[in-house]
Parts: structure tokens; sequence; C-alpha cells
């Protein structure tokens, strides 16, 4: 009784979880159509008592527990969308349950109805939530408190823990066949999915859950815009105070008169460049003077530029250079690379999209980035990001490529408390060694010490990642970071840092690390923006404040199908790998590996599938051959280890011993099935038994048959068939024998 | 040594002990009627050298029982009727002054027996009741600060009223830990009644007692062959586990003493020995550890399930 309860308890907070989905009449009828099916096909199955009858309840039950998930097809592939994935899952789930529960009987059937009462109330608690589903919890614990002290319940066989490996088995091979679509549901497993990549619409916009629009400010969760805030602009931090702050004022170069001898085409461009011109980090000097103090830990919260939560530590780029003149970078002006924005009207959620998926990049990560006192047209979007949504903003043409890979807002600055929702790839590390660069290059335009700098920090590494870790490791090894101990020679910063000083800025670490490479052939570049440390991590608020002292500078490396990867010079900065990322990618390459080893995974399937129905046949054999072949040292371990085998037999025909019953007791109440013929055979081992195991060693043998013979005529007839025969024939008259 | 003991009597012959322990178990169930099972226990407590405490209603046999067993054993028996006036030296005796010899003289009281049949035990005050205790435990009274010595097979059955509890003073758990048992015999059944009734017809007066099946020293020796009796280490470690799962046992405020562990290995070696086994098995154990316990455990009605529990707790040796 207190197992029904549970079972309707969980089938109402289904029903419950249900309600969103269940908006149209035909919806209504579909659910009333599929619980009436479940309760005919349970009674159905009760009732069955021939062979036809429950070969026919099986063939309704399978196409119950199919039923949604048909369709859930049908409706997809014509277009008009079905429910969610996971509620037909919860739906078929439910009909099973009610099916099994009904159908009654022992062994799996109302285990299985239990064990799935229990997921459907869990599943459907987490996605619904509220107070009734409190209520409903609380009910369906004290329904399992009662089914659990109920004393007729039977105990869960031993056996029941081998179908965990197995089913784990037979998901690993559905993966490994379907990876794409298997690895799709399980995430869709998981609450909060919110539907990611399903075109339903009762999905949800796309990255988290929850109300779009939370006055609260300072919430994490709040996704901006709302319309209570005034946006004032004034004390807002623009992004060259922000350098300023952190990097210190540009030293103002008075050495214009010089000679250069340009190509035509270069011409231009050097005009253009006004030493000037520092705006918003249009270009980055080297040459500056020391920065002011920087703010302190306590402030960073208050007056934090941005706030992000996610994974830590993450890079936030926001500029790129790629031409540098000895002293100055400039802004990247290159128009390639730019990948297509995909954003329909109506809906905030922005994909970029790449041409081609990147070996080098791999897992999807989600942030949530707000904005604090920063103020930039730019998004401070994660390197590598695929989908973003800004807010509510669900207008495509206001969003447009500022820089390859960086995005701005056109015609307006980001307000303050805009949220960014993000989802991004991460550097899969370990990939990039295995890029090829293909052979030597040598620029001719780098300075001739820091190429050979290079060469010799390169000595003995492969060309590749191998390369460009030798470098930054020397660099980080070797070399101090000193924000204050800015570049002071006014002609080679860069030489002067790498030769004499040995301690800099992060910008001397990028720009020396690009410049090294740059003079071995490979395409560097030179990023700034924010760097996301663990350690800024405000644990109270579960975010990761932002000040201008997290402003860092650091280079990119161009790989060979064009996606540009982090190169750290830096000490004391990490780049996140794709390696420390979540189950996803774990559970991709698991169905990689079952792919590549698909032989092996079906000969073990195969293997298992024949042992597992076998296993107990299998192993009496083996007992009984290892008894057969073992030499007796004396009497009484033979006779020890035949009852100890026949007990053995006894177990896998289900009639377990009770421990507090002796072999001889247990055996005159009949409580066990041996055959009739050798019964007297049995009683007299159950005294030799006794003897042998009780007896001190110099009490003889009570007197009668060899034991040898008895024990050999036992061992033959007592089979588990018989056992299992005998159990059968007696066990509906016996009905339920306590112990 | 054989799996069948052989019995040596004082005289050199040899007697079949399984023989002996039928007869003796023949007389007592003509005796007592359709209630093999108490009989059996009764044995077992003798052989045991405990005592025994029945716990039934009048008219059920008790005294037919304990008469039956001093005829058979050849011993001799006394009665006593405890009631609140009885004073200990009834029970064991006291001292008076012979006029002619000038000298105390001492008295011996019913407790100078082999049998001794306590009826009511529970009506006699607290002070006459300790007064047994001695005795039971050490097989010797002091009177006047003198030692006497009781038989050596000193064996006391007492009974007790379960249902009228009016005016009785139960019996203090140190009481109850010299009885080695509890025995209920319970009402015979019909073809039993039948059987007495029908016997009974013609019947006058008290037949003539049968001569006794055993001499004092027949009877030392079968205690002392049942002693001996082999319990194996693994045996023992179940016994020991049993007496340490008592303590633990929810039912129970105090678990096994001791003394009361060293009185079921005595009582499942007499087990073993009516069962015609010269070592003790787990099953004897489990067989006489209802009378065992319930008499010092202080468990009435919930006894069968206790020992349910009990037995499922502890796992036996093979």
């Amino acid at each position: 009784m207190p197992a029904v309860a549970a079972m309707l308890v969980a089938a109402l907070s289904v029903e419950m979880a249900l309600l969103p989905i269940l908006r149209t009449p035909s919806a209504w009828a579909q659910e009333a159509v599929q619980l009436c099916a479940s309760l005919v096909v349970g009674l159905a199955a009760a009732q069955s008592s021939n062979r036809f009858g429950r070969y026919l309840t099986r063939a309704l039950l399978m196409l119950l527990a199919a039923g949604p998930f048909i369709a859930w097809c049908t409706l997809g592939a014509m277009g008009r969308g079905g429910p969610p994935l996971e509620m037909t899952l919860l739906s078929g789930c439910r009909n099973l349950m009610i099916t099994m529960a009904l159908a009654g009987g022992t062994g799996l059937r109302p285990r299985f109805a239990d064990a799935s009462g229990l997921f459907l109330l869990l599943f459907s608690v987490t996605i619904t939530g509220g107070r009734l589903s409190m209520l409903l919890m609380a009910a369906y614990a004290v329904c399992g408190c009662a089914w659990l002290m109920d004393s007729s319940r039977r105990s869960v066989p031993r056996g029941a823990i081998l179908l965990i490996p197995i089913l784990f088995g037979i998901l690993t091979a559905a993966a490994s066949l379907l990876p794409e679509r298997a690895l799709a549901a399980v995430n869709g497993w998981i609450p909060s999915s919110g539907g990611v990549r399903s075109a339903s619409p009762d999905a949800t916009s796309g990255i988290g859950d929850g109300p779009d629009e939370i006055p609260d400010g300072n919430n994490p969760k709040s996704t901006g815009f709302d319309q209570g805030r005034l946006f004032v602009n004034s004390d807002r931090a623009s992004l060259y105070d922000s350098f300023v702050e952190a990097f210190g004022e540009p030293v103002k170069s008075t050495d214009f008169q010089k000679l250069q001898f340009l190509k035509r085409d270069e011409i231009a461009l050097s005009a253009n460049v006004a030493v000037e011109d520092f705006r918003a980090g249009k270009c980055f000097p080297l040459l500056r003077e020391p920065p002011p103090g920087r703010p302190s830990d306590s402030s960073r919260a208050a007056e934090a530029l941005l706030y992000v939560q996610g994974r830590t530590p993450l890079y936030l780029p926001l500029y790129v250079y790629d031409h540098f003149d000895g002293r100055i970078w400039q802004q990247s002006t290159a128009s390639r690379m730019r990948r297509q924005i995909e954003a329909t009207n109506g809906n905030p959620l922005v994909k970029l999209l790449m041409d081609r998926p990147s070996p080098f990049l791999a897992g999807g990560e989600t942030h949530q980035i707000r904005m604090g006192r920063f103020a930039s047209d730019r998004l401070t979007l994660p390197g590598h990001t695929t989908e973003f949504r800004l807010g509510r903003v669900a207008r495509a043409e206001l969003f447009a490529w500022a820089q390859p890979d960086i995005m701005h807002l056109t015609g307006r600055s980001v307000p303050t408390g805009a949220v960014l929702q993000t989802v991004s790839e991460v550097e899969d590390r370990a990939a990039l060694f295995s890029a090829d660069f293909g052979g030597e290059r040598e620029t001719s335009d780098a300075d001739p010490r820091v190429a050979q700098l290079a060469r010799q920090w390169t000595a003995g590494a492969r060309r590749g990642w191998e390369q460009v870790q030798a470098i930054t490791a020397h660099l980080r090894r070797d070399y101090v970071l000193d924000r204050s101990a800015v570049a002071t020679s006014e002609n080679d910063a860069v030489a002067d840092f790498l030769f004499r000083v040995h301690r800099g800025p992060d910008d001397l670490f990028a720009t020396s690390a690009a410049l090294m490479l740059r003079s071995l052939g490979y395409p560097l570049r030179v990023v700034s923006g924010f760097y996301v440390s663990e350690i800024a991590f405000d644990a109270a608020a579960g975010q990761t404040p932002l000040c201008s002292a997290d402003l860092h500078i650091w280079a990119e490396l161009q790989m060979p199908d064009e996606t540009w990867v982090t190169v750290e010079p830096t000490p004391g900065y990490e780049v996140p790998s794709a390696t420390r990322a979540a189950s996803m990618p774990a559970l991709r390459a698991a169905g990689q590996w079952c792919r590549s080893h698909c032989g092996i995974l079906w000969a073990h399937l195969g293997a298992i599938a024949v042992i597992v129905p076998l296993r107990r046949r299998l192993d009496d054999g083996l007992r009984t051959s290892a008894w057969r072949l073992r030499r007796w040292r004396c009497e009484r371990d033979r006779i020890l280890s035949t009852l100890g085998l026949i007990q053995r037999r006894c177990a896998q025909a289900g009639q377990m011993r009770p421990v507090g019953i002796s072999c001889a007791r247990w055996h005159a109440d009949g409580a066990i099935g041996i055959p009739s013929g050798v019964t007297h055979l049995f009683q007299r081992l159950c005294a030799l038994a006794d003897w042998a195991a009780y007896a001190p060693r110099d009490h003889v043998m009570p007197p009668g048959d060899p034991p040898a013979e008895i024990c050999r005529r036992i061992v033959r007839e007592v089979t588990v068939d018989r056992l299992r025969k005998r159990a059968k024939n007696s066990s509906p008259c016996n009905g339920e024998r306590t112990t | 040594m054989n799996a069948t003991i052989a019995l040596e009597s004082e005289t050199g012959s040899s007697a079949n002990t399984a023989a002996v322990l039928d007869a003796l178990r023949a007389r007592l169930n003509a005796g007592l009627r359709g209630k093999e099972g108490a009989v059996e226990l009764v044995l077992a407590c003798l052989l045991a050298r405990g005592h025994l405490l029945i716990e039934d209603l009048p008219g059920l046999g008790k005294t037919t029982l304990a008469r039956t067993l001093a005829g058979a054993i050849g011993g001799r028996f006394n009665r006593a009727q405890c009631t609140p006036d009885l004073l200990p030296g009834d029970i064991t005796g006291f001292s008076i002054f012979n006029q002619k010899t000038r000298e105390f003289e001492f008295l011996p009281g019913p407790v100078f027996a082999d049998v001794l049949l306590l009826d009511e035990i529970n009506r006699a005050t607290p002070r006459t009741q300790s007064a047994l205790l001695e005795a039971m435990a050490e097989h010797q009274v002091t009177v006047d600060n003198t030692r006497h010595l009781l038989s050596k097979t000193f064996f006391v059955m007492a009974t007790q009223n379960p249902v009228d509890h009016h005016g009785t003073y139960p019996l203090p758990e140190a009481q109850l830990d010299r009885f080695a048992m509890k025995l209920q015999i319970g009402f015979p059944g019909r073809a039993h009644e039948l059987a007495m009734l029908e016997a009974a017809i013609g019947q006058t007066e008290a037949a003539d007692e049968p001569p006794p099946l055993l001499t004092h020293s027949q009877l030392l020796h079968l205690q002392r062959t049942a002693a001996a009796v082999a319990v194996t280490a693994s045996v023992r470690d179940y016994l020991a586990s049993l007496a340490h799962a008592t303590r633990q046992h929810r039912l129970v405020r105090l678990g096994l003493s001791p003394r009361g562990l060293l009185t079921w290995q005595r009582a499942a070696q007499a087990w073993a020995m009516l069962k015609r086994r010269a070592f003790v098995v787990p099953d004897d154990i489990q067989d006489v550890a209802g009378p065992v316990l319930s008499v010092r455990l202080g468990l009435e009605v919930e006894c069968d399930q206790f020992l349910a529990e009990l037995f499922q707790a502890v796992p036996i040796p093979v």
C-alpha cells in the first residue's frame, strides 16, 4: 500500500511538471490517452496468465514506452514541434511506471516501478520547483519510509548490482552508435538545459534560465537593461583610463624627426598613425610612465568594471594589435577572419558561425558577464565565443565586428548592468602539439639579437607548439613580472627587457614573445583585454569582479586552420584548457573511444550477453569441476566441501540458507527442496557435517556408508535444475516462507 | 573415545548410557503423559547439575514429575510448601537443645534431599528465598556457623503460579540466576487426557513406587559424563557470540551473565548427551536456549521473537 501511494505521488509530480506543455486540448487528449493506455495495459498484464497473453502484454508495454517518442518524432517530422525531449522522456517513463506497478507480481516489475517512481519524482521536482513540489516530495518521503519499514518486503537481490555495469555498457554502446543524438539526449536529461539545440517553441532563449529582467543590478543573474535604472555615463571608466591605471600614462615621444624609408603603400599608413592618437586602445605604446598605485582588493567588488560568472581563468579580448613599429603596437586593420553573424530579429541569441570546427577547440562553456563601471562599445566576449546574448537586444544590426574576433555594439556603449551571456569553446591545449606549421621560415625584418635569442631558446624543440612553449617557458621562468618596471629605453624597450633588466610589465612579455616567435616565422599578434583570475573570485557573490588591475596583454598564435590560440608568456597567468572542462568532453571522448574500439566493445558486449544468462551454470560447473579434481586431505574436508557446494546450488536455485539455522534443521524444516530420492543421503550428509565441523579430532566418524560414496551421489543428484524445479512445484502451496 | 558413551558403573560392569537414559526417559514419560519435550528438558537440567523452575498452573503435574524423578534416580525426595510464614530454618533445618545429651543438636530441614520440590516458591518471603541461595549454588547450608554439606546430586524443582500474583514475592534476579532453566509444562493433549482417564479407572490408592533406576553414584557418573561432552572452539565461539548478542538486544535489560553462559554450555552438553552425541553442535545450543535464557533475562511473552532475532543475528559456524 505505501508503495502504491508513493507511485501516485510520483505520477502527480510528473503531471505537475508536464502542466506547462498541456496548453492545448490536443495535448490534454494525448495525455489522457496515454494514461488510459497505461492503466489498461497494466491491468491486462496483471490478468494475463497464458503465454499468448504474456507476449501480447509485453508487446503492448513496449509500444506504450515507445509511444511518446514516436509521437515526438512524428510531430517533429511534420514540423509542428512536439513537446521538449525531456518531457517526452518523462511521460514515457511515467507510463511504464504505472503499467509495471499495476502489473504487480514479484521480481523486476515492482522494483522497476519503485526505482522509476523515485527518479520521476526527483526529476520533475527539479524542473518544476515551488511549494507544491516540496509538499509532494514530503509525501513521497513519508510513503517511501512506510514502504521501507514494511517488514513483508523482500530484500533486493545482490545480482541487481550487476545491472549497473550492464546498463552502463548499453549506454556506452548507444553513445558509440549514435554519438550526436545520444549526447544530445544526455544533455537533455540535465535540468535547466532549456533545450539548447532544440527548435521547439517551448525551449527558452538558450543560455541559462530564470526571469529575464531582475531589477537588482547586483544580482549576477540580472540581464540588465531594466527600466528602473538610470544610465549615467559620467563616472564610468573608459578603456583608456583603465589602461592608464593599469599600465601608466604613455610617454609622448619627442623624437619626431627620424628618417624612415617606407614603401609606397606604407606611406599612407605611416601618415595615419599619429603618435598622439592614444584613444581607447587604438594603439598601445610600450613607453609609459610608471602606473599609479593599484587599487586595493577591498574596493574591487564595489568599484568593479565587470562582473564575471563562470569558469575561470578566462581571457576577455578587447583589442587586437598586429603591427609593431618598435615602440607602438597598432590596432589590427585586417578584415579577414570575420565570422558570419547569425541572428534573427526577435530572438536575442546571436550565433557566431565558424566555417568548420577547429581541431584545437573543444567543449562549450557558458559565462555571464555583467557590465560594471566599464564603458566601451566593445562586447567583452570570451575568446572563441560561438553564441551570445546581450540582455534582450534582439536586433541583429546592432552587433558588428569591430576587429577580427572582437564584437561591438554599433552606435553606443554597452550600458551598465547589461549582462552578456556567452557560450564559448575552450582551447584544447593538448591538441596544439599536433599542429603542423610547415618548414622553417625566417623573417628578415626581425632584430637579429632577438632572433638569435629565439633560436637559442628553441634549440632542440620541434617546430610547432613545442617551440612556442620553449619561448614562453623561458620567459615565464627567467623573467620577473613587474608592472612598475616600465620600459625606459626610448630606442628598444624589448631588447632592454630581454637582455638587461629581465623584468617588466606584461606588455613587454607579450611583445617579446611575439617578436621572438615572429622571428621564427610564426604568425603572432598581441591582444589586450581582461584576464579573469581565479584568485579574484568572490565566493560570497559567486562571481569574479574585474578592475583595471585585471587588464592584461598577451599574445596569440595563428594556427594552420586560422584559429588564433592564446600564447601566455607572462608568469602568473594561466591559460584554461579544455581538459578541465565538465563532463561533456569526457562523454564525447568516451564516445570516440567506443567508436574506435567498436570491435572489442561488441565482443565484450557479446561475451556479457552470453555469460550473464549462463553465469549460474558456469559458476556451478567450475565449482563442481574444482570439487571433483580436488584431493581431499581428510574426510572432514570432503564432507564440508560437499555441503558447501550443495548450499551454493541451493542459493542459485533461490533457496538461501538463513544465517541462524543449521543445515540439518533447514533440511528438517522442509525449506530446502532436496530431490526425494536422496533425502536420506542428505540427512546423513548433515549428520556427517556436524561431526566434521564440531567433533574433536580424536572422535571417530559415526558408523554408516562411506562418506565418499554419499558425497558423490549427492553432488550428482542434487543439481540446480532439480532444486529449482522442486522449489517451483512446492512454492504455490507453501506460499511465502518466513525465516 | 567412541561417539557412543559408555557408562562405567561403580561395580565395574559397563552399562549402556543410552539404555539408562532411555529407561529414565520412559519412567518420566509414564509419570507425566504427553510431555516428552518437558521431560527431555528436565533430564537435561538434571544432567547439567542445574536447578529447575517450573512456571505453570496448579494441577498440571509438577509434583508428579518431581516425585517420579526422585523415585527414578533413587534419591530422597522432600517437599516444602512455601507460604509467607515459612522461615529460613524451616527449609535449612535448625539446632535444638537436647535435654538428654545437654547439647545442641542439628535437625536437618527438607533441603537435605536429592530432589527438593519447593511448591509456589514466590509465596515465600525474600528472607526464606535467599536462604536457598547458598544451598542451590554451593550445595551446602550454614546453620549456627556450622557448614552442612548437601547431597552431591542435590536438585531443586521449584514451581510458581504465573496467574495469581496476590501476596507473592517475585524472585529477584540473583535468585533466578541460580536456576538453570525455566519450564512450562502446559496442558496435555486430548489423546493423553483420554489415556489418563482410562488409566485412573479403578485406582483407589497410589500404586507402589517402582524401584529406582539409578544409584546415587551412577547419577553422579552420568553428570560427570555430560560435563565431559566435547565443545569445540567454533561452538564455544558461537555460544560466546550469542551471549554477547543478548547484552545488546533491545528487549533485554540485563544481558546474560557469565554464570548463565556456563549454565548454557552445561545444558547444551547434557542435551547433546541426550541426543547420543559426544560433542555439542549449534543446534543443541539453540534447543536449550529458550528455557536457559527465559529464566534469567526476564522475558515472558516476547521470548520466541527474542530467540528468533538472536539466532538471526549470529551466523552458525558451518
